[in-house]
């Protein structure tokens, strides 16, 4: 994580909660890009932002080298470095033989149960699953 | 028609063409049945989208214009209509595009609509 990269001014902090539920991967659509960018906007803006990566979902954050080219998996990078908290669905990227040296840093593995915890805490909640 | 449910704004996200999946028909469909239940509602295009903002390309774009007479808002994400090359003389008249997009869609998420669909 970057210095400085978690925080944000307390004046901007906001009371509330969005939750985004991500199943489709990059480049299939522009799902992945248009959920990260709207984590990391809204995390910018002071809300308290999940996501929850599943099924084709996990293959965001599988991203390791620089690519000279845009990528969704660098906005879900910086999204999690300015304080998204993203979890990803342990099962499916174990099916997928995702494993933590493949992965961004910060995810965490987790169940689907926890997805559950987030939609708890949640104010709004986007479903990219079309 | 007896106003339901418990909340009064509806926000509509479309990213997809009616030409992929009729989900694009369906949700303005529901767009229009909630203004007819009261309800104010707004659409917000983005990504592949905001073809279904081309005055007279179909169906979609026939609900799009109806929402509007009827005091609906239809945004468009404005780098995603320059991505397409859609000339803006071309739009539906009455749809309003947005500059910087993501900001003013997680505004319209977090603090003017109750509900949200994404589609």
């Amino acid at each position: 994580m970057g210095q400085g990269d978690n925080v944000l001014e307390e004046k901007t902090e906001k009371d509330k909660t969005l939750s985004i539920l991500l199943l489709r991967g990059p480049y299939v659509s522009e799902y992945a890009e248009i959920a990260s960018k709207l984590a990391l906007t809204a995390r910018k803006k002071g809300y308290k932002v999940n996501m929850f990566l599943y099924l084709d979902g996990v293959w965001l954050q599988h991203i390791k080298g620089f690519k000279d080219f845009s990528n969704p998996g660098d906005w879900l990078k910086r999204a999690v470095r300015k304080g998204v908290t993203v979890r990803a669905c342990e099962r499916c990227s174990s099916a997928r033989d995702l494993t933590p040296d493949d992965t961004i840093k910060g995810i965490e593995q987790s169940g689907l149960y926890s997805f559950v915890d987030m939609l708890a805490e949640s104010d709004r909640v986007l479903t990219f699953i079309g | 028609m007896t106003e339901t449910g418990n909340f009064n704004s509806l926000g509509i996200v479309i990213a997809h063409t009616a030409a992929v999946h009729e989900n694009a028909h369906q949700v303005v469909s529901l767009g229009l049945e909630a203004m007819k239940r009261g309800k104010r509602v707004g659409f917000f295009l983005l990504s592949d989208g905001v073809y279904n903002a081309i005055r007279g390309s179909g169906e979609v774009a026939a609900g799009l214009s109806q929402a509007i007479s009827g005091g609906g808002k239809v945004f468009l994400s404005s780098e995603h209509v320059v991505a397409s090359g859609i000339p803006g003389e071309k739009l539906i008249p009455g749809t309003e595009t947005l500059e910087k997009p993501y900001e003013a869609l997680v505004d319209l998420i977090m603090e003017e609509w109750d509900r949200v669909i994404m589609c």
